[in-house]
């Protein structure tokens, strides 16, 4: 299900900088984090009617939820800052659920990167709990733990403009105009009936910068996360967020290569049938 | 116990866990989910008040509404604070399984605002619960126990519905509803194992408990079977009503010919007097505890069923009697005529 290391085995990645954490406690925090993945994966499908709702799939979410949090309630006990981060994270979810619908449904009329990165943060905010759960138990400082959370919100961002670059056909299809895909489309058009053709739409991509701009964002995240991590000895998740930062640095630019070669192709096209 | 009627400490409570569950509606929700918050009691039928005002609106009984604060009187060591938050957890652990049980039942319509809210509730009451009771293995494997018995009640339960559970009797109807309902004794076990309960006050406290919730289920059953029936869950009250083919529903069966099977059946009152017997139990499992508030409601439910089920069987027989009467009347008129007519036929014979 998680193909991505680092998304399966966060706690793992962060522990490296914490040795005094035991493996015992690791497994926990670690069955945890999956547990929380795949919890917000199906409610993430639930909620876009991905998924049919069913009794089956309650209860099994049910008994997965009273795991996860029964998991981290046994290793974490009753420390108050942990909570209090665990019922701001909580908070950010609801909060980045309730505006990505009302996104979707007045057309973003406030649309900015900052409120997409805070949301993408927001949508994810609770996978940041198990490795926060290990920098506590680590004794980590406060403020080595906010730029722990600070680092993961960094990776949830670039991973949501990557999901969204990627996937915008299928969100588009199933009625999820996120960001990416307002940004193809003109205020009109959002609210028009029926939408727009997905070949119209999928040849104003090809023109835009969206694609390229979403890619260098991605990669400016993934730069932060592994600039935030500096100085902890966090090897493999710093190695990783730098390798992805390179990766979609890369992407980008074949992308813009590509556009800057089907721009010239096109005007010479024009050129030669429509001379000046 | 009406809110009227309730012990001044016990009405000071309930106005404490209003003020903790207002204070979570303003810091937890976004405008949005507090919206859906304050309404979802309505919109399940649970109050009668279209915006959720207080618990006492929502939750008739005290052991819905305030059980630590019931159980607490036996362990007056908890903290006052730990048993509020306790109460807080425990309200919001009854809405959940309010709001999964008509989400299950397809009673209420699956809707994302929904989801997030039931989602911020279940994280509100681990948070209350881990920072009330910390890291007790024992506490933590009995919210896990108690997990297992509340998925399982309810994965099984439809299986009945379907008729597809043969030889099925009271003591499994006693067993799944105490399962169906175990989530709601984790808040009651926090108290008695903070207030130092020994394991043996422990299982006792949760004996208890499962007796209070089953009479209460026989109850529930009793009364609400037609919207059961409408709802297609055939609860075993209905199971008791139908014929073997009908429960397998290979033959149909009309709300009209069940109420007439009901009116003549003698399960409602075994159903009370089961109740009564339940809520019997459970005040004798409560004689070793001083909870005093938690006794009178219990002797309470124990009498108002008994007396119920006293009352449905005079109903009965009143019923039986008429119709007894009816007969014999009939009967008495007819026969003489029956009796003539056959005379002179043997005659022309």
């Amino acid at each position: 299900m998680f193909h991505n290391p680092i998304t399966r085995t966060l706690p793992g990645a962060v522990a490296e900088a914490f040795p005094s954490v035991t493996p015992a406690h690791l497994r926990r925090l670690g069955l945890a984090h999956v547990l929380c993945l795949a919890l917000a994966f199906i409610d993430d499908r639930l909620n876009d009617d991905h998924v049919g709702f069913s009794r089956e799939l309650n209860l099994l979410r049910r008994s997965m939820e009273a795991e996860m949090q029964t998991r981290l309630s046994e290793v974490v006990g009753a420390h108050a800052g942990y909570w209090r981060a665990a019922r701001q994270a909580l908070r950010d979810y609801a909060v980045a659920h309730v505006r990505e619908a009302a996104g979707w449904r007045d057309g973003g009329a406030d649309d900015c990167h900052a409120r997409y990165a805070r949301e993408a943060a927001g949508k994810l905010a609770p996978a940041r709990l198990s490795a926060l759960a290990v920098a506590i138990l680590g004794g980590a400082s406060t403020s080595v733990q906010t730029r722990l959370a600070r680092a993961v919100d960094q990776c949830a961002i670039a991973l949501q403009y990557v999901d969204d670059v990627g996937d915008w056909e299928d969100d588009y299809r199933s009625g999820r105009p996120t960001y990416f895909v307002r940004r193809h489309l003109s205020a009109a058009e959002l609210r028009r009936r029926p939408r727009v053709p997905v070949a119209e739409l999928r040849s104003r991509v090809r023109l835009s910068n969206a694609s390229v701009e979403f890619l260098e964002r991605a990669s400016h995240h993934f730069g932060r996360c592994e600039a935030l991590l500096d100085g902890l000895p966090m090897p493999t998740l710093r190695t990783w967020a730098a390798s992805q930062r390179d990766e979609w640095a890369r992407r980008a630019r074949v992308i813009h290569g590509d556009r800057q070669r089907f721009r010239r192709t096109l005007s010479a096209t024009l050129q030669t049938h429509w001379p000046t | 116990m009406s809110a009227a009627a309730a012990p001044p400490a016990l009405a000071a409570y309930d106005d404490c866990i209003d003020q903790l569950h207002r204070r979570w509606l303003r810091g937890a929700l976004p405008p949005a989910l507090r919206e859906v918050a304050r309404s979802l009691p309505y919109a399940m039928g649970f109050s009668p008040r279209p915006r959720w005002r207080t618990w006492r609106d929502v939750y008739g009984t005290p052991v819905f509404r305030a059980l630590p604060f019931l159980i607490a009187e036996a362990f007056p060591s908890v903290p006052r604070a730990a048993v509020e938050q306790l109460g807080f957890a425990h309200a919001l652990t009854i809405l959940l399984a309010l709001i999964d049980d008509r989400l299950n039942d397809c009673q209420l319509a699956f809707a994302r605002d929904t989801n997030l809210l039931r989602h911020a509730v279940e994280a509100e009451i681990t948070a209350v619960l881990a920072t009330t009771v910390g890291q007790r293995g024992d506490f933590w494997r009995r919210v896990r126990h108690d997990m297992r018995a509340y998925v399982h009640g309810h994965a099984t339960e439809p299986t009945l519905w379907i008729g597809g559970q043969r030889a099925y009797n009271h003591s499994h109807y006693a067993r799944d509803s105490a399962a169906k309902t175990a989530v709601c004794r984790i808040s009651a076990v926090a108290v008695a194992l903070l207030g130092g309960a020994s394991p043996a006050a422990v299982r006792r406290v949760v004996a208890l408990l499962d007796h209070y919730l089953v009479g209460m289920q026989y109850l529930d059953d009793a009364v609400d079977w037609e919207e059961d029936f409408r709802g297609g869950r055939w609860t075993y009250f209905l199971q008791l009503h139908l014929r073997s083919q009908e429960a397998r529903r290979a033959v149909p069966v009309t709300l009209a010919a069940l109420r007439s099977r009901v009116v003549t059946s003698q399960v409602t009152a075994d159903f009370f007097a089961r109740g009564s017997r339940h809520y019997a139990a459970c005040l004798r499992l409560l004689s070793a505890f001083d909870m005093p508030t938690f006794c009178d409601w219990v002797t309470h439910k124990r009498d108002k069923l008994h007396g119920m089920a006293t009352a449905r069987r005079h109903q009965q027989d009143t019923y039986r009697q008429h119709f007894v009467q009816t007969l014999a009347r009939a009967f008495d008129d007819q026969y003489p005529i029956m009796l003539r007519k056959s005379s002179s036929r043997s005659k022309r014979m």
